[in-house]
This record gives structure tokens, sequence and C-alpha cells, in this order.
């Protein structure tokens, strides 16, 4: 990485981010605020009556009492959780969609790689941005969802919270890896995020619609959004260290094959 | 020894290892033409003017040269060095100027300026303050406010700030005005008194004479002659356009037949002529012609090409 190329991005970049941040902050606010006005009103019962891809999906199993109570803690995963990180995949997927690709549309490509500077730390220092963009975010939610709880009687553990937030990470950091292998693949960005967009939303779908598809359902492990479990790290407490793992690798793989395209990619003015 | 095998070999290059060398390098783009079989080489201390029409090749041999594209096949050697295995060697000793300049609009000239020294890890300050008020530029103005020739101004700062060994200009001193112009090429004639080679891609023929000491010519992605700036301004085509006080009689054209000289048309009391090399002996027989009017533009490269290089595949 070169720490240069990475603090003149970052301050390019950071009133997205402080943007998406305080979005997200905003929400986790909301969340907790609305939690004392809905827990007595029968919503428990509702959740209970959706279909089941739906209730796999926001993580019903376990969160709720057998008496259909609506604890905080599921609350929050089913309202937060289950709808926050994919709004944070869609920051990735510009972000990491644009990476090189918007470079190259605005010729800023040709100034940078005349200069010493490999092309893969050129990558590396502008996909930083990125993750030094979620690290803002998974801050922001944290602030917000800690803020939100002072204005409440429930609580929650905050380190359990943290735990889930890191695990939601590991999804928006594969989006964002299989974004930066569009974004070098096609250097242009309406096809990188046209392509990224696609991806993450057919694998949002799939992800959604695979209970329903029988003795197809396995093809729910084709999705990245199959290996999100921060619900599972809410009921539980620990890591999901399994489906981390594969994201994990969905990212290292998508990483190292973007470095590998840019490396031999023309850079065509 | 024919036109078209003519090579850079046959025009003297001074006694030293060449800065920077091409051999066969040829660029497709799938069924499109790039460059073909390009065989060149520049000597340290030289500038070397490119010269073609738009679409000829320039810009593509330039991005191989810094790597941003990659040969389809042959080789490109800068300072002894593989212009892709080594590229990032070559990079710290060289200075590019873009063809399109694109810059970020959300930085000042400063912040731009000193972005690049620092990826450089070199100290271009003092170079930066002097380039700027060479080219009477204020480096606190923010990129997205100035105007094309200021951005181009910023981007030869960039490029020779740090003072590269090897200067590769594709089309300078496009959107400079021509204050700027004289004071650009005054900046490269330092360069080349400092021992430093310039590399400079352009379609005004007239730039590359002022200040190269040879010329390679392109056309259509091939390498079609390689000159001494002096062989190619007697090259030189220019068109004249002479307005007699009376109709042009028969006499008039005999007395103008002489080498050189070549008559295009002729209506009325207007004489088109072809001009190339010495014009005193033409200038000695129109002072005693009653000439009321003469035009006499700047050589275009279109007509020197269509001159000497136009027709070349045909022969």
């Amino acid at each position: 990485m070169n720490i240069h190329l990475f603090l003149a991005s970052l301050k390019a970049g950071k009133t997205g981010i402080i943007s998406w941040s305080v979005l997200i902050a905003l929400y986790g606010l909301l969340v907790m605020y609305l939690y004392p006005s809905v827990k007595d009103a029968g919503l428990a019962q509702y959740y209970l009556s959706l279909p089941e891809p739906l209730k796999q999906m926001i993580g019903v199993d376990g969160l709720l009492t057998p008496e259909g109570k609506l604890p905080l803690k599921f609350f929050v995963s089913a309202e937060f959780l289950s709808f926050a990180p994919v709004l944070v995949t869609v920051y990735a997927i510009f972000s990491a969609g644009n990476i090189a690709a918007k470079e190259a549309e605005m010729g800023t490509l040709d100034l940078i790689l005349s200069q010493p500077i490999a092309r893969t730390r050129f990558l590396t220092s502008k996909f930083a941005v990125i993750l030094a963009g979620l690290a803002a975010v998974n801050l922001g939610s944290m602030a917000g969802l800690a803020l939100g709880m002072n204005l409440i009687t429930e609580r929650m553990s905050l380190p359990v919270l943290a735990l889930a937030l890191l695990q939601s990470s590991f999804l928006v950091l594969a989006v964002a890896c299989i974004s930066m292998l569009f974004s070098c693949i096609f250097l242009n960005p309406r096809k990188a995020l046209a392509s990224a967009g696609v991806f993450t939303a057919a694998s949002y779908i799939l992800n959604f619609m695979a209970p329903s598809l029988g003795s197809y359902q396995w093809v729910e492990r084709l999705s990245v959004f199959h290996y999100y479990r921060s619900q599972d790290v809410i009921s539980k407490g620990v890591l999901d260290w399994g489906s981390a793992l594969v994201l994990l690798a969905v990212a290292a793989v998508s990483f190292l094959a973007a470095v590998l395209v840019f490396r031999q990619r023309d850079i065509v003015s | 020894m024919s036109n078209e095998s003519k090579t850079q070999a046959d025009v003297a290059v001074p006694p030293i290892a060449p800065v920077l060398r091409t051999s066969g390098l040829t660029k497709r783009y799938g069924k499109a033409r790039g460059i073909e079989g390009l065989d060149l080489e520049v000597a340290q201390g030289e500038i070397f003017g490119f010269l073609g029409p738009n679409g000829s090749g320039k810009t593509t041999t330039i991005r191989l040269l810094l790597d941003l594209l990659h040969p389809t096949r042959g080789r490109a050697e800068l300072f002894g060095l593989d212009s892709g295995r080594d590229s990032l060697a070559i990079r710290r000793r060289l200075g590019y100027l873009p063809g399109d300049v694109a810059l970020y609009e959300d930085m000042t000239a400063k912040e731009l300026l000193d972005l690049v020294a620092r990826i450089r890890s070199v100290d271009c300050e003092k170079n930066q303050r002097s380039l700027a008020e060479r080219l009477g530029m204020d480096l606190r103005a923010r990129i997205r406010a100035c105007s094309k020739g200021t951005k181009q101004k910023i981007a030869i700062i960039q490029a020779l700030m740090h003072d590269p060994e090897l200067l590769i200009l594709d089309e300078p001193t496009l959107g400079l005005d021509p204050l700027v112009q004289r004071e650009f090429y005054q900046i490269l004639l330092e360069q080349k008194t400092a021992g430093r080679t310039v590399f400079l891609s352009s379609h005004i023929l007239t730039e590359v004479e002022r200040v190269c000491d040879r010329v390679g010519i392109i056309r259509e992605g091939r390498l079609v002659d390689v000159e001494h700036v002096s062989d190619l301004k007697r090259k030189k085509v220019r068109k004249m356009e002479l307005v007699l006080a009376r109709s042009v009689t028969d006499a008039d054209v005999a007395q103008l037949k002489m080498e050189g000289v070549e008559l295009v048309g002729r209506h009325g009391n207007r004489m088109e002529l072809a001009v190339h090399g010495n014009i005193e002996r033409l200038l000695s027989i129109l002072s005693a012609m009653p000439v009321e009017d003469l035009v006499f533009p700047e050589a275009t490269l279109e007509d020197t090409f269509m001159e000497f290089y136009g027709d070349r595949r045909k022969h």
C-alpha cells in the first residue's frame, strides 16, 4: 500500500464515508427508539407468521421466546442486522466498483500509473480506503445502536453486538472484493457497477428463494448471503467462524483475481 | 535502400547507448491496428520528435513505453531496462505528460503536485515553485476551476519537477498560449543542455522543427521515416497563394518553373504553388513581378505527408 495515495484517496472519499456512517448510525438509533413502542404490540406473532424463507433470513429461530415475546436482541437482529448490511453492500458496490474503473474513465489512472507505483499498490491503497470506510460505517452502526440503547430501559450485550457487526463485515468485504474484480475486468464504471449490482441482487434473491426450491435448496450455498450469520451471532453470542471463513475466502480469491486482472490489463486512453 | 526499409540506422545517432529502444514493437487491438513492428532508438541528450497525424499510433507507442499497454509482439527498453518487467524502475527515472490531461479535480494544483512528489519520495518544492513561476500559474488554484491550458501547465510541472532523465511528452503544447509555448520550448532546450532526453509526440510540424534534433514519422501505425530536422525542413511542403495586379501569363508560369516549386493552380490573377526547400530564389523572382498579395502559411503536416509519405506504400 502507498500511504500517500491512501491518505489522498481517503480525503477525497471522506464525504461519502461520513454520510454513510451517519446514515447507518441514525438507522440504528431509530431501531432502538422504536423498540419500546412495538415490543408489546404483537409483533412477535407477526414474525412467527412469516413465510419460512423470511423467518430464516431474519433469524427467528432461537430469538423469539416460546411465549412469543419480542426481546430487544431479536428486534435488533430482525430490523437492523437484516437490512443494514444490505445497505452497506450498496456502499461497497459503489466504492469498490469504481476503484479502478472510475479513474480509468476520468483519465487519472494514466497520471498515477506513470508514477513509480505498482498496480498492486495502487489497488491496495484504494481498497484500504474502502476498508476504512467499512470500519467507519461499523463504528457508526455501533454508535447509533449504543446511543439508542441509552434512550430505552432494555439492554443487550454490546460486545455481542460488536461481534455481529464484525460478522456482517465479512459479507460486505466479500461483495466489495467481487465489485473490485468487476471494476478491474471492465475498467468502465457503468459496466462494473451494473455487473456487481446484478451479481449481488441475484445472490440475495437466490438465498431468499432457495428454501422454497425443495431438493434444489442446496443452491443457497452459491449465494454469499447464505453465509451471512449475524443473527446467529446475536443468538449464540459467538462468531460463526465457518461462514466467516467462506466469506473471507471469497473475498481473498476475488481480491487476488482483481489484482491479477489489473496487472495484466491494458489501460486504454 | 528503399524508402520502406529506411530505419533509424540510416540516420546518424550519437554514439551513446540509447535511452530508449524499441524493436519490432507491435500492438493490435483485436483486429484493429495499433502500431506495427516499430524499431526506434533515442540517444541520451536528444530531443526526439515523434510526428504523425491524429490516430497514427503516437499515443499507443507512448503507452507501451510506460507499460500502460502490453505489447502484442516486440519489446521496448528504456535505460536498457524492459518496459514491462522493469516498469517501476523505469518510471522512477522518467516524467510523463499525457496527451489528454486528466487530474484530480477536487485537489488544488499544489495538493496534486505534492501527492506526486510524495509518491516519488522526492522533494520537488523548489522546482515546483520555479516551474510555476516560469509558466505563470498559481499553485493554489483548485483544479476544477482551472482552464484547459492551466491544467496542461500543472501536468507539465508534474512531469518535470523531479528532474527526470527522460521526458515523455504526448502533444505537450495542446491548450498552451503562444507565450507559454515559447517558455515551454525554452525549458525543453534547457533539459537537453542538462543532458536529459526528451521524447515528444506531436502532429505540429513547426513544433518539432523548433526543438527536436531528430524526428520519427509514424503513419497508420508504421514508422515511415526517421529524419534529422534539417532534412525534414528541406522536405517540408508549403502552399503559396499569389495574387498579381494583372492576369497570370504563360511567361509568369515559365519564370516560376524551378526546382522545389510546382504550379498547383492558376485562375485569373491568382496562382497556387507548392513550395519546398529554400525560397530565396523564388522570392527574388517574385520581387520582379507585380505581386498584389501573397499568402504563405506554415507547412501543414498533412501536406508534407501527402507529398513525401502519403503514397509510399504504393511505390
